[in-house]
């Protein structure tokens, strides 16, 4: 069993939204980066992971195991961490470990407290006068605490500053080290995911773009600089998104060094996910 | 489970604290009453009822249940958690209330109100108050606790209603020994109300999307 998570034209209808049989695989070891626009469908997805919502069709294995006959175990397997806290604001960190304790089999309460330590999380503080960096940080503590192979992230770092975003990506890249640890990130921080991510899913409109090796987007896409002239010369099925602003014309491009070739005098500028995302998403449509 | 108890242990303790608190200034208060052990049998009966709700508040208001079922807790496991805990709740409030009343009756004795009628009354409540966690526990686990505060009002409105318009209608209400033979058939009837009403809810409860 060498992938962490297997989706298979995974559905699921809601009235105004669908998510369209999307299918992805994250191997074991990696970080997969989960990116789209509020309302993509990420947020779904990951429900549909964890069975709290119900599939329409479609079958998802994590950690080699079906997601709904085996979800205790998979469950004992994996750390979730949200966007908000999702403890009740009137216990303290120690008593979080009492209740994990005997929620989960493996619940290492030293490892917990060695996190609070590192992270200055006070264990006898109750959590409403924690900030929300450090809520964060405790509900990261608490899903490491088991030692889990798969970490779910949904927007875990959204809303953070930045020396705290970088201090929770270092714990991200730590647990990676073990071989068989991975962890589906799913951000809309795009700079985040450039950092650490190994795989970039992206989701629009409920259906998945791309789902590809970081290292192949970038050195593939390319963000192709011209003026007017030459944005008529330019063969429309080369052009994914396209922007115009007073300086000449954007336009998004795969497969770099074919179309440099082709276009020879153009100037091709590298391109961050955060320009492919905005291109696929904004980008007028040309054809 | 017994995790998930802890933790509805934990976030209501605060208000437990508040509530033996106001418990020992209601019982300073009752030896003025006539009769401080009827008293007390309502005390418990709020008291019970609103620490279960409480702690689904509290989990609403933390957005518990989705992180709550990302842990390796079944959701036949959430619901029996909170059947225990109203339990739970519902007899410790009859004993601590029945230990009171007991003292206050010894203190100050009331004509025609024994120890008999003191336990009997106290069983009654306790059956009216699980029979009233039977209804409300799978309409929380439906519609939220939010939405359920109003059909709780409805509830309790309900039966006071009945009795009202029964005896304007001059219909008679069940004479005392009618009640007591009724009372004998309450652990039966509780028993399988609050059994049925437990699977309901982890009918609704699995078959919810969180």
């Amino acid at each position: 069993m060498n992938n962490a998570i297997e989706i298979q034209d995974l559905s699921k209808g809601f009235d105004k939204f669908q998510l369209k049989q999307i299918s992805l695989t994250l191997p074991k070891g990696s970080i997969m980066g989960f990116i789209g626009e509020n309302g993509a469908g990420k947020t779904t997805t990951i429900k549909l992971l964890l069975n709290q919502l119900k599939v329409d069709s479609g079958s998802i294995r994590i950690l080699g195991f079906d997601h709904i006959l085996d979800e205790k175990k998979i469950k004992e397997e994996i750390g979730v961490v949200f966007d908000e806290g999702y403890f009740h604001e009137n216990i303290k960190p120690k008593h979080i470990s009492k209740i994990m304790d005997r929620i989960y089999k493996n619940w290492d309460k030293e490892l917990f407290f060695s996190y609070l330590e590192r992270f200055s999380l006070p264990e006898n503080m109750i959590i409403k006068k924690y900030s929300r960096g450090m809520k964060m940080k405790l509900s990261i503590a608490t899903a490491l605490s088991h030692h889990p192979k798969l970490l779910i992230l949904d927007e875990a770092t959204s809303g953070l500053d930045p020396v705290i975003r970088n201090e929770i990506l270092d714990i991200f890249l730590d647990f990676i080290q073990e071989e068989d640890h991975s962890i589906l990130f799913s951000s809309h921080i795009t700079s985040d995911l450039e950092k650490v991510a190994d795989y970039i899913t992206f989701l629009h409109d409920g259906e998945i773009v791309f789902s590809e090796s970081k290292d192949d987007l970038l050195y593939s896409y390319g963000l192709l600089l011209c003026g007017a002239e030459d944005f008529h010369t330019i063969d429309k099925g080369d052009i994914i998104g396209h922007r115009q602003s007073r300086f000449g014309h954007e336009i998004l491009i795969k497969d770099k060094e074919r179309t440099g070739q082709k276009y020879k005098g153009l100037t091709i500028d590298s391109v961050t996910i955060e320009d492919i995302m905005l291109f696929y998403i904004k980008g007028e449509n040309i054809q | 489970m017994i995790g998930l108890l802890l933790k509805d242990f934990y976030t209501i303790r605060q208000y437990v604290k508040t509530m033996l608190i106001m418990f020992a200034v209601f019982a300073f208060v009752s030896f003025g009453l006539d009769n401080p052990a009827t008293f007390f049998e309502g005390f418990i009966v709020i008291m019970s009822v609103m620490m279960a709700l409480t702690s689904f508040s509290y989990d609403s208001l933390a957005k518990w249940d989705s992180f709550g079922l990302s842990l390796p807790v079944t959701r036949k496991e959430a619901v029996a958690g909170k059947y225990i805990l109203s339990l739970l709740l519902c007899l410790s409030g009859a004993i601590l209330s029945f230990l009171m009343s007991s003292i206050i009756l010894i203190l100050k004795p009331v004509e025609g109100f024994g120890m008999k009628e003191h336990l009997l009354s106290i069983f009654g409540v306790v059956g009216v108050i699980m029979l009233f966690y039977s209804l409300v526990l799978p309409l929380i686990f439906k519609f939220g606790v939010e939405k359920s505060r109003f059909i709780l009002l409805g509830v309790f409105a309900a039966p006071t209603a009945i009795v009202v318009s029964l005896s304007q209608l001059g219909i008679d209400l069940p004479s005392e020994s009618e009640f007591l033979s009724a009372l004998k058939l309450l652990p039966i009837f509780v028993v399988l109300a609050y059994g049925i009403s437990y699977l309901l809810s982890v009918k609704i409860y699995t078959a919810k999307e969180i």
